[in-house]
């Protein structure tokens, strides 16, 4: 099979580098490819639907491996839920397929196009994570190739390299298939409960008062307002909606996924529109759009997990310089850390639409898992001179305060902070060697920040 | 690497000892720079500078090497090869200004002005080339100056080789172009740098910490192709390149 190169970056488009691009069909093809590459003394890392915002998902001037057509459904438990799927298969496929037949993920993030593969490596989570925990604790068993053929890794069995490899972003090898237990569902809907705060720290104790109440948990804060309003937010909770739940027009498709793809930016924005003031503005807007004090609605799955899905390849607003997205995470009783963060953000301006805030429930075993307990706040910002500056600045109050930021996100992360953030990386690289001793699987994220 | 702000962990400067590298190097030790290969004929210089960077933790190179050296340009790909894995950022800060009495300079004085400013640096660009290709992806800045853009009395010798460079630059860009490369043509105007002292300083005079910091912004910006520091000189030379010619050499004389 031949790769050709082209032009790749992560979600955020920047940086952008070129690599030597195979799209195998199948399982046989899949292992030829790393076989050659391996053969050849290469280097190769697997890519799903390119939703990581930085440089994990590519290698600049070597091979990636792209899984999107390696996407079959290879088996349905539909009594227990369990579905045994090829990695490239995409959380929306799932969805169209299995919401209607009272089937959803156990676990979403923001954007419902992502791989269950790149789910994986990146161990992702969703609003639930305070009581679901994140993807891999809903994965009993996966697949990976390496360059010595096909390993089954079972949660139960093979714990060392189970947790080298959620979270361990595709450098144990290419994840092939994955044994994934769906949860049942009622309806595509949830009860949604609606609540406008004026600061961070009334947003702080709603949170921790009330959390445990709702499946669902997240707040958007404006991080540009400043002084008493220092994080207004709007928190949104929620549980399922149960059948009982909907209005009768609702109710004759209480299980739908047809959700059509809205419009799509077609073309890169020569000038980025998104700057101080119109960030300030839309902010401004999306806070007082919200009624005061309390609401209760019922919100299809598809608006309230995936807001953003609804606009085709929004990332080229930011136009050509791109952007980056900045997560954090701060233990539970760093509080005041975060109070101090989101501070310096404002005083910096340093412009970012809504940015999320969620409580994560405890940390799984993953070695390179992002969730700890806590709190995690995500920002988009626009790339913009002085920008690396603030951001080290960030690094520096998140290391101290005992938090780490995610990979999946980062493009930018110090190699010096990534042990602090990380402790147990010195394990992982010790079990990430026996899966590839010859260190064939690697990427741009892994050769800047030194992570093996 | 670059990552997302575009600052580079590896990097490459070609006259290693220019003010207005030096500087724009000390702001990047303070991002991500790791290991740097400083290119130079001045061996003094270039040590001095050296020693400055160990003590900011970087661990510099440095590789001897006149410009006007054809056999040693041949060796300026092999010794990068063999330093780096990967160059994020090829810095091209190679050049000299000096007297352009012609009759002082001498034909020696031409010759000089003319390779050191022009033929030297597009050799040099020329061997690093196919590694830069090879990557597929990287950044490359390389000085220019406004003197590129019409020549004075008092520096028509340095103004035309810059002219040459300035053009085989624009080309150079279109030839790393389809390879991930970007590249930045800076044109400078007037830097109170070791260079110009005593000469006497032109409109919109800049100071060396300012260029280095519109250097960082070109960077993190991914400002390429043709662009003016400080950025108000596109349009002053905008009006300035479409004079007649009488008046353009009455305004240069004055000035």
């Amino acid at each position: 099979m031949l790769g050709h190169y082209e032009n790749i970056s992560g979600w955020g488009r920047t940086p952008q580098y070129q690599s030597k691009i195979f799209r195998p069909t199948s399982s046989a093809e899949l292992r030829s490819v790393v076989d050659s590459i391996a053969a050849n003394n290469e280097n190769v890392i697997g890519r799903g639907l390119g939703r990581s915002y930085g440089d994990a998902a590519f290698l600049a001037g070597e091979n990636v491996i792209d899984l999107n057509f390696l996407n079959r459904i290879l088996d349905v438990n539909y009594d227990s839920g369990e579905i045994l799927v090829e990695s490239g298969v995409s959380l929306d496929s799932l969805m169209r397929i299995f919401v209607p037949k009272g089937y959803f993920v156990p676990v979403t993030p923001g954007t419902r196009y992502v791989t269950v593969g790149g789910a994986l490596a990146s161990d992702v989570h969703g609003k639930n994570h305070h009581i679901d925990g994140s993807i891999s604790d809903h994965i009993s068993s996966f697949t990976l190739i390496t360059e010595n053929g096909q390993t089954t890794v079972d949660k139960e069995l093979n714990q060392e390299y189970f947790n080298a490899t959620r979270g361990g972003m595709g450098l144990t090898g290419i994840i092939e298939t994955v044994k994934l237990k769906l949860v049942p569902i009622e309806t595509s809907y949830v009860n949604v409960h609606t609540t406008r705060v004026q600061n961070l720290e009334a947003l702080i104790k709603t949170m921790k008062d009330t959390d445990d109440n709702y499946k669902y948990s997240v707040a958007w804060i404006d991080c540009l307002s400043k002084g008493q309003f220092l994080g207004r937010s709007v928190l949104t909770q929620a549980n399922d909606a149960l059948l009982g739940d909907l209005d009768r027009s609702k109710i004759e498709n209480a299980r739908h996924f047809n959700t059509k793809s809205g419009l799509s930016i077609p073309f890169e924005f020569p000038i980025s529109p998104l700057n101080k003031a119109t960030i300030k503005a839309f902010n401004t807007m999306w806070y007082f759009k919200t009624k005061k004090g309390e609401t209760d609605s019922v919100e299809h799955f598809a608006s309230f997990f995936h807001p953003l899905d609804g606009i085709g390849e929004w990332n080229r607003i930011y136009g050509k310089t791109g952007f980056t997205q900045y997560q954090f995470v701060v233990p539970d009783n760093k509080e005041a850390e975060l109070i101090e963060i989101v501070e310096l953000l404002a005083k910096k301006e340093v412009s970012s639409f809504l940015a999320v805030l969620k409580r994560f429930g405890p940390k799984n075993g993953g070695y390179l898992s992002f969730p700890t307990k806590g709190w995690t706040l995500a920002l988009d910002i626009a790339i913009q001179a002085g920008l690396s500056e603030v951001l080290d600045q960030l690094d520096d109050l998140v290391v101290n305060a005992n938090g780490r930021v995610y990979f999946a996100k980062d493009a930018r992360v110090s190699p010096n902070h990534i042990h602090k953030m990380y402790p147990d990386i010195d394990k992982w690289r010790t079990v990430r060697n026996k899966l590839d001793p010859n260190r064939i699987f690697t990427s741009n994220l892994a050769l800047r920040t030194k992570l093996i | 690497m670059l990552d997302a702000t575009s600052m580079p962990q590896n990097v490459v400067v070609l006259g290693g000892s220019s003010d207005i590298a030096k500087e724009f190097i000390k702001l990047l030790s303070s991002r991500r720079l790791e290991k740097i290969l400083l290119v130079g004929r001045n061996k003094d210089k270039l040590d001095e500078f050296g020693d400055e960077l160990r003590n900011l933790n970087i661990e510099p190179q440095i590789f001897i090497h006149d410009t006007r050296n054809f056999d040693s340009a041949q060796q300026l790909a092999n010794v990068i090869k063999n330093e780096f894995t990967r160059v994020d950022l090829l810095l091209v800060a190679t050049g000299m200004l000096g007297n352009a009495n012609i009759d002082a300079l001498g034909l020696n004085g031409v010759q000089e002005m003319i390779e050191v400013n022009f033929t030297g640096p597009a050799i040099d660009i020329t061997s690093v080339l196919p590694i830069l290709k090879d990557q597929r992806g990287s950044r490359v800045i390389a000085l220019s100056s406004v003197a590129a853009i019409r020549p004075r009395k008092d520096n028509y010798i340095y103004s035309a080789a810059k002219s040459g460079f300035d053009n085989f630059l624009q080309g150079i860009a279109k030839e790393l172009e389809p390879y991930s490369v970007e590249t930045s043509i800076v044109r400078f105007g007037f830097v109170k740098t070791s260079m110009t002292t005593g000469l006497k300083p032109a409109p919109f005079t800049i100071e060396l910490k300012d260029a280095s910091q519109l250097l960082m912004t070109v960077l993190e910006k991914r400002k390429t192709g043709i662009i003016y520091l400080p950025p108000i000189l596109k349009y002053l030379f905008l009006i300035l390149k479409n004079l007649p010619d009488t008046i353009w050499w009455k305004i240069s004389e004055r000035s």
